[in-house]
């Protein structure tokens, strides 16, 4: 309701609040990574010289990076170190620091570096006001946990009036409801069976583990892709217009449309970011292997400072450039298999997702590699693990039946398209299940912690 | 590669309705075949389906075709009618609104259903066989079945009190109702116990035990139920949540825990406008388990609760006891909460009989001395203010550790010598009053 000015710094305003929640010391990091940005920006802009600009470009990402590696990483690279001087006999002490991992902070940095990039390069104007700037970084729907918005996509947005209409409203509540839903009934449910085997003292089976695998495989998706909704949904309600982040993910038929569909924000700013300058696929086939590998890495990297992450990153960068030897040597010929055949691969390449799922849920290399010999040796079935099929079943079988509908008429908004009768269905079962089955025990969504 | 993505152009709303008109007809068509099959299998299975009765082995005619096998089967033909209606409507246009007032009429209308006596006593059936046992959500049901067998039961004889037991499992498992009834006259007694059953349950609670028309309330609390809880135990209170109650309790607290407890008093606020929502554990805890419990004996949605919560081996109880009875937050909301049911049992004319609650000996010593005789020290006080019988830990027996089963329920000597003791108690109660 309020004019452009006034609302953006009304909303800055309530989004350092919303941070500040949690704590008004780290505030300073998003502060100063919004002033960097800013600056850096308007200078490159401004620049006369190319030397110049790419100073600028370097300071903008040293100070991101900076940030972003010393509050995330330090602490592991410094485990590294300590384990390998021990090894050689040298007692280095405790050199670990207490570190507190600032909220949001992979997010918010990789899109200030993002938006200072694409004015190197030319793509993208600066913005002029600085609170216009800071509501762009700092904007609290997505600064916690993404998407990682581009500067071409939202900064405009900054700038204009938006006023929401009654179509913004409803669509807004729609994704807030189906975030809900997918957090508070899929996922927080998943969670329960998840937490039971992984975080297990005990040795566990190996229907035990796959059970567990499937369930976080709907958990993780569930929890992220229900913040993404949530968030979209509430800058939706307010007028603004945040990416997709998922496009049915478990639907992919092979590992590059899995990244496509995945978390697309990030894999995205790595493709453009990361993999293109260097070199993508234009240097030949180790090249392009060597770029996938590296990308997926520091993916996995992106994700945290932990062995397992890096194994999960690794095993995408293989599948990756597997995939792409395979489409060499078998090249594509029927661009619409039957259904048969694309269900089969529907079905191998989420088995393969799930497999990256076990490296990343792990608690530690040791406990991988129990549950992973666990999995291929030690296979029982009794009740509880009955009672866990059946948790599955029920919670996430219907969900994927209703996304099996809309890959099928490849509209992410089909409830929303059906006629009165089924759309009031969706909307009940929806709500219903909100209230009786949704778990409200106080979970964090996972992807906080990154 | 075609990827998947929100589509809003209305051409494609016009796609979709041809397409959806298509499948409509299509199901049409099916739903005599539907029907057909429907019919003997809802015949045969819904009762297994609903309450898990076992199947007949024998197939018999009569069973295969039963009225409300027919009405449900035929009831599916109400899908592909609606499915038409809704798509003749928005013909032209979209209609968003109608679909957000029919959810409101249809949740409104699902809630009301759940406050009918033959819509909870299904659910209470369909619910009870497939909570786990012990839980605290099975406690709650075989209360609410209580509700449903007085209200059906026949006139009590005349001049017959009422003593309720009310309380956590540490009551249940102290009182042994046929020696009660064996050493008493007159007297009718009732165990309305639920695990957990702290003081502000007693005060929350109050319409769920007024409306069981008690004489006289026997309450076995420690210093356990009150030097306890940092938060307002919503799961505990969920089931009966009531405005009233919630406005009672919000009374009891300072400003700080009402703010600090706002998430909580929400949730309660939900449950006590939806009651769907109060039951949302049982719901939860039923489809989570629908099938898996073969393991229980038939008829077992008959029996009686046999324990109300698990054994606690002494060393777990001990570790749980010095991390959990503490001078918490809470402390004073719970004797303040207790407080307001004694006065309330006043009003109601309800005589209130509260004994000093007792654990393992070996269990009591994990958690600070002081709390003991404090909590006697208020709850006298109280008895005072009240008007309430108290009885301290030395006007009663002193069990030893042989009289325990584990570190908080007595075993059946420690059983009898108290529900023998209550009895006395009860007696001269009754000879008072002559």
């Amino acid at each position: 309701m309020l004019p452009h000015r006034p609302r953006n710094l009304f909303l800055l305003a309530a989004s350092y609040f919303f941070y500040g929640c949690w704590s008004w010391k780290f505030l300073s990091l998003i502060v100063i990574s919004t002033l960097v940005d800013y600056y850096c920006s308007h200078g490159i802009e401004e620049a006369a010289s190319e030397k110049r600009k790419k100073l600028l470009l370097v300071t903008s990402c040293v100070v991101n990076l900076g940030i972003l590696g010393f509050f995330k990483h330090a602490n592991f690279f410094v485990d590294s170190l300590e384990q390998s001087l021990s090894f050689y006999g040298y007692d280095p002490g405790s050199w670990r620091l207490d570190i507190v991992l600032p909220v949001g902070i992979s997010f918010y940095t990789f899109q200030t570096m993002s938006y200072t990039i694409d004015v190197y390069r030319g793509q993208l104007k600066p913005l002029k006001n600085v609170i216009d700037f800071a509501l762009y970084v700092a904007f609290f729907p997505q600064l916690v946990a993404g998407p990682i918005e581009r500067g071409a996509h939202l900064a405009p947005q900054m700038t204009r009036k938006t006023v929401p209409h009654w179509d913004d409203i409803s669509f807004g509540s729609w994704l807030c409801l189906k975030g809900l839903f997918k957090k508070a009934v899929i996922a927080d449910n998943m969670a329960v069976i998840v937490d039971q085997v992984y975080n297990s003292n005990e040795p566990v089976s190996g229907t035990a583990v796959l059970l567990a695998t499937y369930a976080f495989a709907f958990q993780i998706y569930g929890d992220f892709s229900g913040y993404s909704d949530i968030a979209r949904g509430t800058a939706r309600m307010m007028g603004y217009d945040l990416m997709l982040n998922f496009r049915l993910p478990y639907f992919s038929r092979s590992p590059s449309e899995f990244w496509q569909r995945w978390h697309i924000s990030l894999s995205s700013w790595l493709r453009d970011y990361l993999y293109i300058p260097l070199g993508g696929n234009r240097g030949g086939e180790w090249k392009t292997i060597r770029n996938l590998m590296l990308t997926m890495l520091l993916g996995g990297l992106w994700h945290g400072a932990a062995v397992t992450y890096l194994i999960w990153g690794i095993f995408h960068g293989i599948i990756l450039a597997t995939h792409r030897i395979w489409r060499n040597f078998f090249p594509v010929t029927n661009n619409k298999p039957n259904i048969i055949v694309r269900l089969i691969q529907m079905i191998l390449m989420f088995h393969l997702i799930c497999v990256g799922w076990l490296f990343f849920r792990a608690n530690s290399i040791e406990s991988l590699f129990l549950m992973s010999h666990a999995l291929l040796t030690n296979w029982q079935w009794n009740k509880e693990l009955a009672v866990m099929t059946w948790q599955i079943i029920l919670l996430c079988a219907p969900l994927l039946c209703v996304q099996w509908l809309q890959e099928q008429t490849k509209d992410i908004n089909l409830i929303r398209n059906l006629s009165l009768a089924p759309r009031t269905l969706a909307y009940t079962v929806v709500v219903v299940a909100i209230l009786t089955l949704g778990s409200f025990g106080g979970r964090e969504f996972i992807y906080f912690q990154f | 590669m075609l990827l998947p993505e929100e589509k809003f152009k209305e051409q494609w709303h016009c796609d979709l309705r041809l397409l959806e008109s298509k499948w409509c007809k299509r199901l049409f068509l099916l739903m005599p075949l539907l029907v057909v099959i429907l019919i003997p299998l809802m015949g045969r299975f819904l009762l297994w389906f609903l309450f898990l009765h076992p199947v007949e082995s024998t197939i018999q005619w009569s069973h295969l075709f039963q009225s409300k096998a027919i009405v449900l089967s035929l009831g599916v033909i109400v899908i592909p009618v609606l499915w038409w209606c809704g798509l003749k409507l928005e013909k032209t246009k979209q209609r968003k609104l109608w679909a957000v007032v029919l959810i409101i009429l249809f949740v409104t209308a699902v809630n009301m259903l759940f406050t009918s006596s033959k819509v909870r006593w299904t659910f209470v059936e369909w619910a009870k066989v497939r909570t786990p046992n012990p839980s605290f959500a099975r406690n709650t049901l075989f209360w609410e079945q209580r509700n449903f067998e007085r209200r059906s039961q026949r006139s009590l004889k005349p001049n017959r009190q009422q003593v309720h037991l009310i309380g956590s499992s540490q009551t249940f498992q102290a009182t042994d109702l046929q020696l009660l009834r064996d050493e008493t006259e007159d007297y009718y007694f009732e165990k309305n116990c639920l695990a957990g059953f702290g003081p502000m349950q007693y005060q929350f609670l109050w319409s769920r035990i007024s409306e069981r028309n008690p004489d006289i309330i026997v309450c076995w609390l420690s210093e356990f139920d009150f030097y306890r809880e940092e938060k307002l135990p919503t799961s505990r209170l969920r089931w009966g949540s009531s405005f009233e109650g919630i406005i009672t309790l919000s009374q009891q607290c300072d400003t700080k825990i009402v703010w600090d407890s706002r998430e909580e008093l929400a949730d309660l606020i939900i449950a006590a406008s939806l009651p769907v929502c109060r039951n949302r554990d049982h719901i939860k805890r039923a489809m989570l388990n629908y099938w898996w419990d073969r393991s229980r004996p038939l008829g077992v949605e008959t029996q009686q609760v046999e324990v109300l919560a698990k054994s606690v081996g002494l060393e777990d109880a001990r570790i749980h006891l010095k991390n959990n009875v503490t001078r918490s937050r809470l402390l004073d909301v719970n004797f303040r909460c207790f407080q307001q049911f004694a006065l309330r049992c006043k009003d109601a004319n309800i005589k209130l009989i509260v004994f000093e609650g007792q654990s393992h000996p070996q269990a009591i010593t994990s958690y600070d001395a002081n709390f003991k005789k404090e909590t006697r020290d208020r709850l006298t006080a109280m008895s005072q203010l009240c008007g309430f019988q108290y009885h301290a830990a030395f006007k009663i027996p002193k069990f030893t550790q042989k009289e325990f089963a584990d570190a908080y329920h007595l075993n059946e000597q420690g059983r009898i010598r108290w529900s023998k003791f209550l009895a006395k108690i009860l007696n001269k109660q009754k000879d008072k009053q002559l």
